[in-house]
């Protein structure tokens, strides 16, 4: 495909493209990316997620409708790492053991924040490593998945505009600096 | 409205050029196998006709004088997002040798003579514009053009929220 038409395609945000930097997922190494590990990977983002939200519940670092907006989100997220999992044992790749870690900077005074954070990062995930899946049906799961994490991920910025904000701030700053990086390298 | 996505190859174009015609259509889908280049182009043909649509029920809603300011100001935001689409897909087209798609001379959505009724047009535009490119996404054979339809369809999942956010309707039953 030509230059111009590559550059026409780039319609993602530059806060989603950091997301999936951040997410562990480098858009540098997506050729070499096998499906089964952007399952795995995906899977660990989940994780992680229901983790750092059944703290929120748990711990109620929210209240009131901010809090049954993040129930909601678990609810969606225990699905989608019920389908990854369901998936990989399908591909006969054992899925880890390990339960996720909650998000290391989650506390009462900026749980929506970190809610942002993560739901940003599983979109960007989703978004940018779509292509390394190879078969129909998974596809299609990841592809409702990515709905639902861009409907968090809505939600959440109607709710914390500034933070929402001060996000693509640090996203954009992600981005030039890796730009940097690759100029000098 | 639930996102399904399974369809056929055939059922996918077919879907995508029946909703410029009849919006309030959403055809249920299934996964398909495509590798068929003739075939990318069909589906991205369709999808920039709904993006055309898309531009023309936007600007007619704009320019209604009916919108409070800040759901016109979201309006005005959702048009530029449709107006980038339609770009970018015409030029994917063209890169891949085909014809870029045209806006039809005229649109026809039927009456509009509120804010409710122009959110609600908008609301069934951008469902039936998130299903087919659900259904695109999992269709589309070349790979760089899925991750763009993927690009599109976060746009327009972004899009369903805040409207439907704005009616005050669940976003968890679509």
């Amino acid at each position: 495909m030509s230059q111009l038409s590559r550059r026409a395609l780039l319609l993602q945000s530059s806060a989603v493209a950091a997301a999936a930097a951040i997410g562990g997922l480098r858009p540098a190494r997506a050729a070499a990316i096998e499906m089964v590990d952007v399952l795995q990977a995906a899977l660990a983002l989940e994780d992680g997620t229901i983790r750092s939200y059944r703290r929120i519940r748990e711990e109620r670092l929210l209240a009131g409708d901010e809090l049954e907006l993040c129930l909601q989100f678990l609810s969606n997220h225990e699905r989608h790492a019920g389908r990854l999992r369901f998936w990989l044992r399908s591909l006969g790749s054992k899925p880890p053991d390990s339960p996720g870690k909650v998000a290391a900077d989650l506390g009462a005074a900026n749980a929506l924040r970190t809610a942002l954070r993560l739901e940003t990062e599983l979109q960007g995930a989703y978004l940018t490593h779509a292509g390394n899946i190879n078969r129909g049906e998974i596809l299609a799961d990841a592809v409702s998945i990515l709905i639902d994490e861009t409907r968090h991920h809505t939600l959440l910025t109607l709710r914390a505009p500034a933070a929402a904000s001060a996000q693509n701030a640090q996203s954009a700053q992600y981005h030039s600096g890796i730009r940097e990086v690759k100029s000098e390298s | 409205m639930k996102v399904k996505l399974h369809i056929s190859r055939r059922e996918c174009i077919t879907s995508l050029v029946g909703l410029t015609a009849a919006p309030r259509i959403v055809y249920p889908v299934t996964p398909g196998t495509s590798e068929s280049p003739e075939g990318d182009l069909a589906i991205l043909s369709a999808a920039a006709a709904l993006e055309w649509q898309a531009i023309a029920a936007y600007r007619a809603g704009a320019g209604s004088g009916k919108l409070s300011p800040p759901i016109l100001s979201a309006a005005a935001g959702f048009l530029k997002d449709h107006e980038g689409h339609a770009k970018a897909l015409n030029a994917t087209l063209q890169a891949l040798g085909a014809k870029a798609v045209e806006p039809r001379q005229q649109y026809d959505f039927g009456p509009l003579p509120s804010q409710s009724a122009i959110l609600a047009l908008a609301l069934e535009l951008e469902e039936g514009a998130q299903a087919a490119y659900a259904a695109l996404a999992v269709n589309i054979s070349n790979r760089d053009v899925l991750k763009a339809a993927a690009g599109i369809l976060v746009d327009e999942s972004r899009h369903v929220t805040i409207i439907r956010s704005v009616l005050k309707l669940p976003v968890f039953s679509t």
